[in-house]
């Protein structure tokens, strides 16, 4: 899942030019039914590529996740208009494990629970507003 | 569009998010009103009704005299709910799965009938209202889902592998039930890499108990192959790229081979609407024969076919010439899919092309291939053999008939064909019953070929009833030998098999 690498590479590191009112951006993820996985998303900020060959703008990992729902915050947004792509590593090997046909076996979501038709959705379909004040989101992710 | 790039997954170039549809659920066109007064008018629509309940463990009175070694459990599978909240379906075949168990102990027969807790029915059932399109049915109210089994219905037949109940469709993934009560376990996964890939309805099991199958997953642009131990091992399979997906129901196994038909009806994927709509039947592109060797999936060639539309076969097997031989129920065309099937569910008879039985002959080395008709099997369909003659050369292949272009109002009688004599020996059902597919159920207590019974239902739509008939496979113009009458009408279903106890 290219889209997926892209954000987890991204997420480790630091990224400069933080816009001057800079919102954070709480993210919660629920659906998960193990724990002690790995929670990766990215944050994208245009429809070009997404999600597959768009290059995740910043991003979070989080390990030894528990069940249920899991928060963290994204700080540094400017204000505009994103989209979260975000994938949850169950068996921690790093990979986020497809059939043949690349239909994943792990469970994965997109921001506003988006979600498409054997493949990803839209740019638009999972995209949201961030303006100056800090913003709270959630959304689920499944098989 | 770029296969690898669709193999890639996920990352297809269906991105555009959800599917909406063909104008099918139009406004003002309300067919659980047509259907409901055509009932009326026409009382053998009873069988495509539908159900919403399951049926509960019942005797069944036995008329006539039950051997007595005839013992095990006959399973059927059939779309059972027509209906989802408001919405009735466009198409026979998009009802969900009901599994329906004949529980014979050497002494009675008992009947039950559960609907298989698909991902798709619990979610319509918590949403109050059908959410998903189907195999015929699509609209604005309904998305595609995410997945294939997230609108996997199970409706189609049912088996048991290695002590495993599995209800089959052939979209997605085949799900587990158990064996006695009937009760869905889950889906079933063979190994990661085949998690959720479509896994038809007619695998064959080979004479060493291997379990062969296949799946098309047109939104892939894929067929893929499986093969599975008698332990339930996947152990091999194959992806065979084939972009225009032909649609493709059965396929053939021989002593070294895998024959898959494809009919010139192929996926286009860039269409939209119910799943059906969505194949473009071209029979000036021809029909090929994908030939496949068994000990290595990966040497595949293909043969040229005249155009014909298929969906199943009896059996195939080798001669001593190298011809691979098989006998099936040849369509002129897939309009018995197109269209009768969807007009019945609104009460509508619209005729079609009829099936004729034909024996077949394909030369896997030269390409030559020709056919011809068994006179006496027109409009035939569900053809069966004896199941240990799978792959190998068979005597016999019994067969259901109707009225020639009339598919939708039913099946009336039982054929035996017997290849070897050139015989035929057929019963014809009461006028006012639909009868089913009727599955061979060899006598334990006999090797030979064709020694045993014919067991499937029938719909005695006058009066409201259905039966389970057990006729004498090699007597079947004498009548059922015995027949359990069901106070109540089950829907009309697909495929079936018995094990034994
Ligand atoms: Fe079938």
């Amino acid at each position: 899942m290219r889209f997926l690498k892209t954000a987890l590479i991204t997420s480790g590191v630091l990224f400069a030019g933080t816009a001057l009112h800079a919102a954070d951006l709480t993210v919660t993820v629920t659906g998960l039914e193990t724990p002690g996985g790995t929670i990766s998303v990215g944050v994208m900020d245009g429809a070009e590529g997404f999600p597959n060959k768009r290059k995740a703008l910043t991003g979070k990992r989080v390990e030894n996740a528990v069940a249920g729902s899991n928060s963290f915050t994204i700080g540094g947004l400017s204000a505009g208009r994103y989209a979260i792509a975000g994938w949850y590593d169950e068996n921690t090997n790093g990979k986020f494990d497809t059939n043949l046909m690349g239909m994943p076996n792990e469970p994965y979501g997109f921001s506003n629970d988006a979600r498409g038709s054997f493949g990803p959705p839209s740019f638009e379909d999972a995209s949201f507003v961030v303006g100056e004040e800090n913003l709270s989101i959630t959304f689920q992710m499944a098989k | 569009m770029d296969r690898r790039q669709l193999l890639q997954g996920f990352a297809l170039s269906l991105a555009a998010g959800m599917v909406t549809g063909s104008p099918v659920l139009a406004a003002g066109d309300n067919w659980k009103e047509d259907f409901t007064r055509a009932l009326k008018q026409k009382p053998w629509l009873l069988g495509y009704k539908g159900v919403d309940q399951n049926f509960k463990k019942t005797n069944l009175k036995i008329d006539g005299k039950l051997p007595e070694n005839l013992k095990g459990i006959f399973y059927r599978n059939g779309p059972a709910r027509h209906e989802v909240g408001d919405l009735r379906y466009r198409h026979w075949f998009d009802g969900d799965g009901m599994i329906h168990a004949f529980n014979f102990d050497g002494e009675s027969v008992t009947h039950h009938g559960r609907f298989v807790d698909t991902i798709k029915t619990e979610k319509e059932t918590e949403a109050g209202r059908a959410l998903f399109q189907t195999f015929g049915t699509a609209g604005s109210s309904l998305t595609s889902g995410c997945s294939a089994d997230e609108v996997n219905v199970a409706n189609i037949s049912v088996i048991k592998h290695n002590g495993e109940l599995l209800a089959l469709w052939e979209g997605g993934s085949a799900y587990r039930l158990d064996g006695e009560t009937l009760e869905t376990l889950g889906l079933k996964t063979w190994t990661e890499e085949t998690a959720g890939l479509p896994f038809s309805a007619h695998p064959r099991v080979d004479q060493d108990g291997t379990l062969w199958n296949f799946g098309y997953a047109p939104i892939f642009g894929a067929l893929i192959v499986y093969r599975i131990s008698p332990t339930g091992q996947l152990i091999d399979r194959a992806l065979v790229q084939k972009p225009a997906t032909p649609m493709v129901h059965d396929f053939l196994i021989t002593e070294n081979h895998l024959i898959l038909i494809l009919p010139p009806y192929h996926f286009d994927n860039a269409s939209e609407g119910a799943f059906v709509d969505r194949f473009n039947w071209s029979p000036e592109k021809g029909g090929r024969a994908l030939i496949i060797d068994k000990n290595n999936l990966a040497a595949q060639h293909e043969i040229e076919l005249p155009p014909f539309w298929v969906f199943h076969f009896a059996n195939a097997f080798e001669d001593s010439s190298g011809d691979i031989c098989f006998d099936a129920p040849i369509y002129q065309t897939p309009d018995v899919m197109t269209s009768s099937f969807r007009e019945i569910m609104r009460g509508n008879e619209v005729g079609s092309d009829s099936a004729q039985l034909m024996k077949c002959r394909l030369n896997p080395l030269t390409g030559n291939f020709d056919m011809t008709e068994i006179e006496e099997a027109v409009a035939s369909e569900f053809p069966r053999i004896d199941q240990r003659m799978q792959g190998r050369r068979h005597r016999f292949t019994a067969v259901m008939r109707g009225q020639e272009g009339a598919a939708y109002k039913g099946i009336n009688q039982l054929m035996s064909i017997d290849h070897q004599q050139q015989t035929t020996e057929s019963y014809t059902f009461p006028a006012t019953e639909m009868a089913e597919e009727h599955v061979f159920v060899p006598d334990p207590d006999s090797i030979e070929e064709g020694k045993g019974w014919l067991m499937g239902t029938s719909l005695d739509y006058k009066r409201g009833k259905s039966a389970l008939n057990l006729f004498d496979a090699q007597r079947v113009s004498d009548g059922p030998v015995a027949r359990m009458e069901m106070d109540y009408a089950i829907p009309l279903g697909l495929h079936g098999n018995f094990y034994s106890s």
